[in-house]
């Protein structure tokens, strides 16, 4: 698929207004089909849809420590999934992070700050 | 004589019956509708030919309308053009000449129209040769030079030389002798390149002829006998006794009797079997004229009579020399009554050939009277481009010229270009023997690199600069396609340009670092956004690390670092077929680490070394499988070694590459940061309108692209100067704003003009503020322009928001952004802690999108407060730094940058299980944040 044409996008994070923030931004110009959930149990019942991008928190469910964390989720993805494309997300700029997101098979890890948003629209 | 006359008819009956055979046959295939359409065509085609050559030519018309319209019907457009040109020809021959160029023309459409070059060229020189005919040598010669051209285009080397020859026969028609012979010596050199024997000894007969006109019988001679030569080892011996025939009257006139009785006896024996009278005829004639020569008077007029009788029994038209003859031989035998007769007859001759002779001045005339009128309507043409090329470049008319300038420009360019290459490569081996030598080699390389810089970007700057206006008009999707292409071929250009003077720099020890504040953060996202599309045509992973721990303010050259990440990034992606690359920068000891790793095909250890080396990459055909110059690698190791370092190479062949270098920055400070950066690039234009200013280049295109350049963002009044002395002499009649002044120029340059400016004039005058325009950007020219008394300079290639900015400085107008386009303007409110300019823009200024999220905030804050509240009591430090962490996000859209940064701190301090203490501190902190940004908030409306 190119860029700029409208994708079948998953946006996975607990944190509400994030989620609302990049689905508006995304959507901005391109018109995506974006879903969001905001565990990682959601993502994965809705899993077989096969979205073209799944956009990932790193520290998915900060609040409930038992909940599987993005690092799990994103390996499950993959078990279920071939050829998918994540974004990890995460606030944190840690190298080791970003390495095993990447290791996990995450297409790229990209930190929220104010340019965020642009990068993974660029990305998409 | 009856067996003679026997044999004859029965070779012609034979002839016909073969003829009759022919013809039947190919009626056959022409009938037979089984047969392949071309092949029905074909056979056409050479019937209706044959019978156009035995003059039958109503039956031939009526044939060849039958062809036309069955190549109508089964679409067969080459045939159409064929069947178009028959029946020009036949008219032609039934003379009715207007029908026969409409034929013609249409034949010559449609080859223009199936764009077939070959044929087209083909049929415009059928159409020369008719008009030739139909002695309209103007049309002719338009023609044939259009052919000669096209079929020069297409390779048609054959026709190529047709056209050349005839525009010879076109001059020598005209009685141009001397054009005349040019062009059938061109026609013969022609012929001999490509080989074209036919060619060759049909241009050597068309120089005998010339020659023999010309009065130079040796010449002549010489030619014909080549000619003849020619002719004979091709077979073709028609061919040949054209020139035997023209020898023996050659011989003839120069009383050679003997030569010309052998060539004669050598034509008789060649002839003896060609059907048509006219050779019969003039072996009597020349036999006659021999004779007369020879003296055998009773013999020759015998001959002649007989002659003159077969003529006019056959209708051939009379030959003047055998009238001439016939006077001649009567006159010496005394028989004056005849002679009188036939000198009154050869007269009347003659004077048919004054008038044809009169009729031929007329026409040369005619024809250099025309050609005359086309070049003067070229030469208006050029006029009018120059004059309305000021007054509008919207007119259609002026954008096919740009393009053609841009197209021309380019070339040129690229043609200097590449001669500057090779000087290059000379030059730089030159450079390092006189290295050796101190003062005059450096002046030597001053020179040298303020030359080449100057003659590349002076073009180069018209090119990328009227590209950028012509990119500003209203296009068509063509044209902006093709403006784009250049554009982009202009950046790669320049991009080049800069590698090969970067090095020549480096080399000669001018490259400058420079050392100002910027972050690496943002250096490395700009990486990443210039690569992000190459790495994903690829489907390769583009990463890019910054280890937390690095300090992103620091002092150095960004650019510089920017073009040495970019070369390795870029190479890396050229070399990864699959998997990813990626840059990790991380703090060591000795500084920052850059490290640009690649899963590609690996570079094999005894390459390693030469990898760096100028002009090569491991192997030549790595080069020309994955491209590229070869430049960037040397060009980066040595910017790497200016900042104190060394590109580290680690590689294994089928896994990947890792290139690195550590550099030990200096911390930099923001502030100094944010002052650099007031220069933006979507800088507004209006902050000059009405100023008046002077704009001084010998280049005009330097000229346009800054008038031009200027008028389209600000309502200024410029004038315009050629050199210093012409710029003096504005300054004096009118009172500049500001001036811009290229360096180099003759009769008197900037820095001569400036002086002059500074030091004779009275103030206000002499304070002009004046800005130099420079190709250069060596620090010695630039301080040369300060020294002068100018007051900045700009280099070029320029953009539009740095010529603004500069005017603007020197005159100390304060800079204004264009200010983003919201859909309206709403009040942005900035509390303490809240400041809500991000929001606003991400929101592009719609109230209630802004009125959603800051709701949010308002109901998740209070929330938030009181988890971290609850496990900050029950010492769950790890639950707090995730409650924590989700608050970035949020602080960010709400623009409180201080609050996301305490929210980082706690998260640290708490997962690294720190000072309890400090924790709790720095929590309480943060709450009072939040409660403050909710009040902020609320009160938002």
């Amino acid at each position: 698929m190119k860029l700029g044409e409208p994708k079948k996008i998953f946006i996975v994070d607990d944190d509400e207004m994030l989620t609302e923030a990049l689905s508006d931004f995304l959507t901005r110009n391109v018109n995506h089909d974006i879903s969001i959930y905001h565990t990682g149990e959601d993502l994965l019942k809705h899993i077989f849809e096969k979205p073209d991008v799944i956009i990932l928190d790193f520290y998915l469910n900060t609040v409930n420590k038992d909940a599987a964390n993005g690092l799990e989720i994103l390996e499950t993805i993959h078990e279920h999934l071939d050829n998918i494309r994540v974004i990890m997300l995460s606030s944190q700029e840690s190298y080791v992070t970003a390495t095993q997101s990447i290791q996990k098979g995450a297409m790229q890890y990209i930190i929220k700050d104010e340019d965020a948003f642009q990068k993974i629209a660029d990305f998409i | 004589m009856k067996f003679f006359l026997l044999i004859f008819f029965s070779i012609l009956f034979s002839y016909t019956s073969n003829a009759q055979k022919k013809a039947d046959s190919l009626r056959e295939i022409w009938y037979n509708e089984k047969c392949d359409v071309g092949n029905r065509l074909r056979a056409m085609n050479i019937l209706i030919d044959d019978y156009y050559l035995e003059r039958k030519t109503d039956s031939a018309l009526i044939l060849a309308n039958k062809m036309l319209n069955y190549a109508e019907q089964k679409k067969n457009l080459k045939y159409k053009i064929e069947a178009h040109t028959l029946i020009g020809e036949i008219y032609f021959e039934k003379e009715d000449n207007d029908k026969a160029i409409v034929n013609f023309n249409k034949g010559l459409e449609l080859a223009k129209y199936i764009e077939d070059s070959i044929i087209y060229a083909k049929k415009l020189l059928d159409l020369g040769s008719l008009y030739y005919d139909y002695d309209d040598y103007a049309n002719a010669f338009k023609s044939l030079q259009k052919s000669q051209k096209i079929c020069n285009i297409v390779g048609d080397s054959l026709n190529e030389g047709w056209s050349i020859a005839y525009q010879g026969f076109i001059f020598r028609a005209l009685g141009d002798l001397e054009q005349a012979e040019k062009y059938h010596l061109e026609h013969l050199q022609h012929s001999k390149k490509y080989g074209i024997k036919r060619s060759i000894s049909g241009a050597n007969g068309n120089l005998g002829g010339i020659y023999s006109d010309m009065g130079n019988i040796p010449k002549s001679i010489e030619h014909w006998k080549e000619g003849i030569k020619l002719s004979k080892e091709l077979g073709l011996e028609a061919y040949a006794s054209i020139g035997t025939s023209a020898l023996i009257q050659i011989y003839i006139d120069e009383k050679q009797y003997e030569d010309a009785i052998m060539y004669l006896e050598e034509y008789q024996s060649v002839t003896k079997n060609f059907e048509s009278p006219d050779y019969r005829l003039r072996i009597q004639n020349y036999q006659c004229q021999i004779d007369i020569g020879l003296g055998n008077y009773n013999k020759a007029l015998e001959e002649c009579v007989n002659c003159k009788e077969n003529c006019e029994r056959l209708n051939v038209e009379v030959n003047s020399r055998l009238l001439k003859s016939l006077y001649e031989v009567n006159k010496k035998l005394n028989k004056h009554k005849e002679a009188l007769e036939s000198f009154e007859e050869y007269q009347i001759l003659i004077n048919d050939e004054k008038e044809v002779k009169a009729r031929t001045e007329i026409q040369n005339i005619v024809f250099n009277n025309q050609l005359a009128a086309d070049s003067i309507a070229q030469a208006q043409e050029k006029e009018l481009l120059n004059t309305t090329y000021e007054e509008g470049l919207r007119k259609k008319n002026q954008e096919k010229n740009f393009f053609l300038l841009i197209g021309l420009l380019v070339f040129l360019l690229a043609l200097g270009l590449y001669n500057r290459l090779r000087f290059v490569r000379k030059s730089r081996k030159k450079l390092n023997i006189e290295k050796n030598r101190a003062e005059k080699s450096e002046q030597i390389k001053q020179d040298f690199l303020a030359n080449m810089s100057h003659e590349i970007r002076t073009p180069m700057n018209a090119v990328m600069g009227m590209t950028d206006l012509a990119l500003d008009m209203s296009l068509g999707d063509k044209q902006r396609y093709y403006l784009n292409g250049i554009k982009k071929a202009g950046d790669n250009l320049l991009h080049i340009i800069n590698d090969i003077l970067d090095l020549s720099k480096i080399d000669a020890g001018k490259m400058e670092l420079v050392n100002i504040d910027f972050s690496i953060r943002d250096t490395v996202a700009q990486v990443q956004q210039m690569l992000q599309h190459r790495a994903q045509e690829k489907d390769l992973e583009l990463l890019t690390i910054v280890d937390s721990q690095v300090n992103d303010i620091v002092i150095g050259d960004p650019m510089r670092l920017n073009q040495v990440l970019i070369n390795l990034m870029g190479n890396a992606i050229k070399f990864t077929l699959k998997g990813s690359v990626t840059l990790e920068v991380r703090k060591v000891t000795e500084g920052v680490q850059f490290n640009i790793i690649d899963t590609g095909i690996g570079i094999p250890e005894d390459k390693i070394q030469a990898v760096f080396e100028s002009f090569s990459q491991a192997n030549t055909s790595y080069t020309r499988k994955y491209g590229g110059t070869g430049l960037g690698l040397s060009i980066s190791q040595q910017l790497v070694e200016m900042m104190d370092s060394t590109i580290d190479i680690e590689s294994k062949e089928g896994y990947g590459t890792t290139f690195s270098f550590v550099i030990n920055f200096e911390k930099g400070s923001i502030e100094s940061l944010n002052e650099r950066n007031s220069k933006d690039e979507t800088v507004d234009g209006s902050i000059l309108d009405g100023l008046k200013i002077l704009v001084v280049d010998d280049n005009e295109y330097n000229i346009i692209v800054a008038r031009d350049t200027l008028k389209s963002k600000a309502n200024v009044e410029i004038q315009e100067a050629v050199n210093g002395q012409e710029a003096i002499d504005l300054v004096n009649k009118n009172n500049f704003d500001v001036i811009l002044m290229d360096v180099q120029m003759p009769v008197m340059n900037g820095f001569e003009a400036t002086q002059y400016i500074r030091n004779n004039f009275e103030s206000p005058l002499k304070d002009t503020p004046i800005i130099a325009l420079t190709a250069s950007v060596l620090r010695t020219d630039l301080d040369k322009c300060i020294d002068a008394g100018m007051n900045s300079y700009i280099p070029k290639p320029f953009k539009a928001y740095q010529l603004i900015g500069e005017i603007a400085e020197v005159l100390n107008i304060p800079m204004k952004k264009k200010k983003p386009s919201l859909k309206y303007m709403p009040e942005i409110s900035s509390g303490d802690i809240t400041d809500l300019t991000y929001l606003t823009n991400f929101c592009e200024g719609d109230k209630e999108r802004i009125r959603k999220y800051i709701d949010m905030f308002l109901k998740s804050a209070p929330r938030v407060i009181e988890k971290i509240k609850v496990s900050l009591e029950d010492n769950d430090f790890e639950v707090v730094a995730n409650h924590v962490h989700g608050f970035k996000t949020k602080s960010m859209m709400m623009g409180m940058a201080e609050t996301k940064t305490l929210a980082i701190s706690i998260e640290i301090l708490c997962r690294e299980n720190l000072d309890e203490e400090l924790i709790k501190e720095e929590v309480s902190k943060l709450i009072t944040n939040i409660e403050k940004a909710v009040n902020e908030l609320r009160n938002y409306s």
